[in-house]
C-alpha cells in the first residue's frame, strides 16, 4: 500500500500471451499501482508449449513472450515500487526466473527478487493414474505417451507466501486468473479465509484478467456502443479498500472505456452459473451485484458478493497429441466470384478423396456466405463480389495435413477456377495437442517456492 | 408488439470453456429485461443457432444485471484446441444471438 492510502491499485497488464505491451508499460509508468498482473496462459497457450517441446526438447517452456514484455515493463516497475505477479512461468517456471533475472541484469537493475512457483505441474501423477477424464469414458493413464501435459489450477497461496518474502516478481505456472490479483490483496489486507471478502477478490481478478476487455477492447459495435481511440486503450486499474470496496478505471486520457456496460460484459465472460464460479481459492456467488459510473471511465463494484470455502477438488488442464491440423484459403472476386468459388469447394473435396486422404474432420468453408454461422445463403438479391474457400482438415499423419494444406491453397489456385488470389507458401498447419479437464484432490499438490535475486 | 431485433436493445459477449460456449446478453435499459427473459428462453436460442449448438442450452438469471447468461454446450466443434471453425472460441457467436428477432 503506497503512502498509506489506505487502499491497494492494482493493474491488469494483459489478456493473454500474445497481447499489447506498451499498455502494461503504460501501467506502470502511469498507473501509480501497488501491483502489475499478468495473465499468460489459455487451453490454447500451454498445449502449444508442450508441442513444441515435445518436437524440440530445446524450445522455451514458459511463455516465449514474457522476455520483451519484462524487460519493457521491468524498468517503471522498479523505479515506481510496482511489484510484478504472472502465471508467464507456463511449462517451466524456474527457466522463467532465469530468464527474468538475467534481464534485470542487462537493464542494470540493482536488486530484484524473483519467486518461481512451481507444483502445478501433474503430468507424471496424471499419465500413472486413472483419473477420470471428463464428457469421455477415458481415464488419463488410457492415453499413455499421447498425454503430453497436465497442469493443476493451485490456489494461489505460494504467490501470497512469495509477495510476504519479499518477491518482487512472482512467476507462476497455471493458477486460477483471477487468483493471481486475489493474491495481493490477501496478502495486504489478510482477509485469510473470510469467504465473502475472497470472493469479492475473485471478482475484482475476474473483471481484470482479460485486460482491454473491461476497457472497451471487443466491445465496440457502432452506433450502439461506441469506443474512442482502440489504437492506444488504457488497460485497467483497480482500486481495493480492506473491506472489499472496489473501483474499476484506467489510466487517465488513455484511449478505450470503463462503463458499467464493459464491466457487464466481462463479469459474465466465460462464466456458467453466476451462484457457483468455482475457483481453487473460494467459491463465488456474484449473482445479485451491478456497476455504477461514479465519474467518467470510473466504475463502482455494488451489490452482495458471497463465498464458500474452497473446493477439495482442483481442476487439471490436459494436453493430448490427436493429430494435426491443415488449412488453405483462397479467394475468388468479381463477377461470378460464388459460382467459381461453390466450383473450387467442389474440386478439392475431389481432390482429397481422389489422393485417398481420410481426415477424421474435413470441412470446405465459403467466406462471405455462411462459413461462420451456417445460415442459407442470402436471397435479397446481393450478388457477393468476394467469396472466400477455406478448407480445414484433421487428420492422423502430419503428411496428410500438409498435403491438405498445399492442394488447398496455391495448388487450388492453379489447377480450379479463374481469377483467383494465390498467396505461395502460406497456409496452416498445426499439431493438434486436444484439451481434456479432470480433477485432483488439492490435498495432493505439493507447491514449492524458490526465490532468486539480484 | 413491436418485432425488435435483440441488438436495438441488448448488448452480448461470448466466451468459452471447452466445447463450451457462454454469451452473456445485457439489456441497455433495465425495463426490457422481463421482456428478454419472457422472449429469450434457452429453447428459442438453441433452435436460432441450429447445427453450430449440437448440445443443451442453459440459461442463467441476473436480474440486478440486467442480463442473462446462455451455456451452450457442444458448441464449438469439440473447442478451440481441435475445432476446424475459422471461429474457434466462438467469439462471433453473440452477434448472431442479437440477430434474433422477438417480441417487446
Amino acid at each position: 500500500m503506497k503512502d498509506g492510502r489506505g487502499y491497494i491499485r492494482i493493474g491488469g497488464g494483459a489478456a493473454g500471451a500474445e497481447e499489447r505491451i506498451d499498455p502494461a508499460v503504460e501501467l506502470a509508468e502511469k498507473g501509480d499501482l501497488d501491483y502489475l498482473c499478468f495473465d499468460s496462459l489459455s487451453e490454447v497457450e500451454l498445449s502449444s508449449i508442450a508441442s513444441n517441446r515435445s518436437g524440440n526438447p530445446d524450445a522455451v517452456g514458459y511463455d516465449a513472450f514474457m522476455g520483451p514484455r519484462l524487460r519493457a515493463v521491468l524498468p517503471a516497475c522498479v523505479r515506481n515500487g510496482v511489484r510484478i505477479i504472472g502465471n508467464m512461468g507456463a511449462g517451466d517456471p524456474m527457466a522463467a526466473q532465469a530468464l527474468v533475472l538475467d534481464i534485470a541484469r542487462e537493464l542494470g537493475i540493482e536488486r530484484l527478487k524473483v519467486a518461481a512457483v512451481l507444483g502445478d505441474n501433474v503430468l507424471s501423477v496424471a499419465r500413472a493414474s486413472d483419473l477420470e477424464v471428463v464428457g469421455t469414458t477415458l481415464t488419463t493413464r488410457s492415453f499413455g505417451e499421447k498425454l503430453i501435459s497436465a497442469h493443476a489450477y493451485i490456489p494461489c497461496d505460494p504467490i501470497v507466501e512469495a509477495l510476504r518474502q519479499g518477491a518482487d516478481v512472482v512467476l507462476t505456472g497455471r493458477v486460477g486468473d483471477a487468483s493471481l490479483f486475489l493474491a495481493p490483496l490477501l496478502h495486504e489486507f489478510g482477509w485469510g479465509e473470510d469467504w465473502d471478502l475472497r470472493a469479492r477478490g475473485i471478482v475484482v481478478g475476474h473483471l481484470l484478467e482479460c485486460g482491454a476487455q473491461v476497457t472497451g477492447g471487443y466491445f465496440a459495435d457502432p452506433p450502439y456502443k461506441v469506443v474512442p481511440d482502440m489504437h492506444r486503450i488504457g488497460f485497467p486499474i483497480a482500486d481495493v479498500h480492506p473491506d472489499g470496496t472496489a473501483f474499476i478505471t484506467k489510466v487517465e486520457g488513455s484511449g478505450g472505456l470503463v462503463s458499467p456496460a464493459t464491466c457487464r460484459e466481462q463479469m459474465l465472460y466465460e462464466v456458467a452459473d453466476p451462484e457457483c464460479y468455482i475457483e481453487a481459492d473460494v467459491v463465488t456467488n456474484f449473482v445479485d451485484i451491478d456497476f455504477e459510473e461514479v465519474a467518467p471511465n470510473r466504475v463502482r463494484i455494488v451489490g452482495a458478493v458471497k463465498g464458500r470455502p474452497r473446493p477439495e477438488m482442483l481442476k487439471v488442464s490436459l494436453g493430448v497429441q490427436e493429430g494435426f491440423l491443415g488449412s488453405g484459403l483462397v479467394y475468388y472476386g468479381g463477377p461470378g466470384a460464388y459460382e467459381r468459388a461453390s466450383l473450387a469447394a467442389d474440386t478439392i473435396a475431389r481432390r482429397i478423396d481422389y489422393l485417398g486422404i481420410q481426415p477424421q474432420k474435413l470441412e470446405v468453408q465459403l467466406l462471405g456466405i455462411n462459413a461462420m454461422y451456417r445460415q442459407p445463403p442470402a436471397t435479397n438479391g446481393f450478388v457477393p463480389q468476394e467469396v472466400g474457400v477455406r478448407t480445414a482438415a484433421l487428420t492422423e499423419r502430419r503428411e496428410d495435413a500438409i498435403t491438405i494444406a498445399r492442394e488447398s491453397s496455391t495448388a487450388l489456385s492453379n489447377n480450379g477456377p479463374a481469377a483467383v488470389t494465390c498467396r505461395q507458401r502460406q497456409y496452416e498447419l498445426k499439431e493438434v495437442i486436444g484439451y481434456h479437464h479432470t480433477f485432483l484432490p488439492a490435498r495432493t499438490i505439493q507447491p514449492e517456492l524458490v526465490y532468486g535475486e539480484l | 408488439m413491436a418485432r425488435t431485433q435483440l441488438r436495438e436493445i441488448c448488448h452480448a459477449r461470448a466466451g468459452d470453456k471447452g466445447d463450451i460456449g457462454n454469451i452473456g446478453l445485457i439489456v441497455y435499459d433495465k425495463e426490457h429485461f422481463e421482456a428478454i427473459r419472457r422472449e429469450v428462453t434457452p429453447e428459442r436460442v438453441k433452435a436460432h443457432f441450429g447445427d453450430l449448438v449440437k448440445g443443451d442450452v442453459e440459461r442463467y438469471e441476473l436480474p440486478r444485471m440486467g442480463a442473462l447468461n446462455f451455456i451452450l454446450h457442444a458448441a464449438l466443434d469439440g473447442g478451440v484446441t481441435r475445432s476446424l471453425r475459422l471461429d474457434g472460441h466462438g467469439k462471433s457467436l453473440s452477434a448472431h444471438l442479437l440477430g434474433m428477432e422477438v417480441d417487446l
